[in-house]
């Protein structure tokens, strides 16, 4: 079962993550969640498939109340993303889904009024949660070519989707990264495969080194925290991307997005 | 096992507590998932086979109507003595048209039922998925009883749908079957008036045969709805 770990908090504000799930099926992929509290309101941020909601469903509800969850924040338009959206909306049909605008008209394919989606435009935006703020910014071709990622100014978080993803084996199941050089190699292979532009990833690289970051957040695998924030955005700066050179080992092929 | 309420020795063997059905939701809801999930996906498979069977007698009523056309062409330039075979082509092509808008009847039911049908299967998987988190976090009964509840209601609902559907669907499949009765005398009897075609009588006698084999076609597939239908009830 997935575990639901607060991994910053000030006063009412929270960030928490919903990690490694043990019993989870080997032919899904393995994702994280995160949920921003505060005010009384919660953000889930890319709350993944259809198959694992029960587990983060029981980690969140474990954890806190999920009839705070007023809103849902999804980085792009992939199924291990947000193909949950249809249960969330069961559970809550107030819920509010914010997204680019370029998946507003095709993520309804998993569920949802024409009320249920707040499209981003290309430039980004803010997302309010219990009076704070969040900023979505730009990350497209990232993997995605409308994709977002969701930066905390406060807590200095960012939450950066597939950008920092590994895959990790089963003996690296920390939920931060320890030691950068062993852990990057697990997400080399996934970032050269799946990041589809190099120009792009510069342009995030060079936003990104500008914001006051104290935590990388990706979809899958650890999260960086304090000087391997730098060291990722270097490293990441200098891989190059968007090139299939050669065909890649059976690890890197598989969909991790 | 989506879908499936967990019982006592299912979550023995996950290792899990039961879920706790002490509240009325709780003791509702594995009825409640029954209603949502039992049927569904046989239900969808019948319904597009109701739905292809149907298509089917649309194509082959378009291909009597072509036939009776060229019929009434061949019965002019008969004359005096195919007077009668052209009468029958001119009743077949009116056969044709009543056969057609009661299909479309049966078309139009079909798909409504699809709709209602799809509408169960996919409440079915949500109603599963509601339940396995519920026993994955007996906690959590308190948020996903609500929705549970909502949904066995709809399912209430959509299932009375679907009777109402299925009684217009037998009742449309009884009209056709009538009309198509009727297709079959009138196929009979152009056999018989192409017999009074004199030099005609070999063309006539071709066309009639025609018909027939047409009409026996659409019997056939008629039957076909009925027992498909049928097979829903039994």
């Amino acid at each position: 079962m997935k575990k639901a770990v607060s991994i910053w908090h000030e006063g009412d504000a929270r960030w928490i993550v919903i990690a490694r799930d043990p019993d989870k099926p080997g032919h899904v992929i393995d994702t994280n969640e995160y949920l921003f509290s505060a005010g009384g309101e919660s953000l889930l941020v890319d709350p993944g498939g259809i198959e694992i909601f029960p587990a983060v469903f029981a980690a969140i509800s474990a954890e806190c109340d999920p009839g705070t969850i007023r809103s849902i924040f999804a980085s792009h338009q992939d199924p291990d993303i947000i193909s949950s959206l249809a249960l969330w909306l069961e559970f809550n049909p107030a819920i509010r889904c914010h997204l680019s605008w370029l998946w507003a008209s095709f993520i309804p394919h998993f569920g949802g009024s024409g009320e249920t989606f707040v499209a981003l435009p290309d430039e980004g935006g803010d997302v309010t949660v219990g009076g704070r703020s969040l900023r979505a910014i730009p990350a497209h071709y990232l993997h995605s070519s409308g994709n977002f990622h969701l930066y905390d100014p406060h807590a200095r978080v960012l939450f950066s989707g597939d950008v920092g993803a590994a895959l990790l084996p089963p003996d690296q199941q920390g939920l931060f990264v320890e030691d950068f050089d062993r852990h990057i190699r697990h997400a080399e292979g996934f970032h050269r495969r799946w990041m589809g532009s190099n120009a792009a990833k510069l342009d995030w690289c060079e936003r990104v080194s500008r914001l006051d970051v104290d935590m990388l957040m990706p979809q899958h695998g650890a999260i960086y925290r304090g000087a391997d924030v730098g060291r990722f955005i270097d490293w990441f700066s200098q891989l190059e991307v968007g090139v299939l050179r050669a065909p890649p080992a059976a690890s890197d092929s598989r969909k991790a997005a | 096992m989506p879908g499936a309420v967990m019982s006592a020795d299912t979550a023995a063997e996950a290792g899990r507590a039961p879920p706790d059905r002490s509240s009325p939701v709780a003791r509702m809801t594995p009825t409640l998932t029954k209603a949502c999930t039992s049927p569904p996906r046989s239900e969808l498979g019948r319904t597009v086979r109701l739905s292809e069977e149907t298509r089917r007698v649309i194509a082959l009523a378009f291909g009597v109507r072509l036939m009776a056309l060229n019929a009434i062409i061949l019965a002019r330039r008969a004359g005096a003595s195919a007077r009668g075979f052209g009468v029958l082509s001119g009743e077949l092509r009116r056969f044709t048209g009543e056969l057609e808008s009661a299909m479309d009847e049966l078309r139009r039911l079909t798909w409504s039922a699809v709709a209602t049908v799809t509408a169960r299967v996919k409440q079915a998987r949500v109603a599963g998925v509601l339940e396995r988190a519920r026993a994955a976090a007996p906690q959590s009964e308190r948020w996903i009883d609500e929705p549970l509840a909502r949904m066995a209601r709809a399912a209430e609902s959509q299932a009375a749908e679907l009777r109402a559907t299925e009684r217009a669907l037998q009742e449309a499949i009884r009209d056709a079957d009538r009309i198509g009765l009727m297709g079959g005398v009138l196929a009979r009897t152009a056999r018989i008036e192409a017999a009074y075609g004199d030099v005609f009588r070999v063309q006539l006698t071709e066309v009639a045969d025609g018909f027939d084999r047409a009409i026996a076609s659409i019997l056939a597939s008629l039957q076909q709805l009925e027992s498909t239908e049928m097979g829903a009830r039994s």
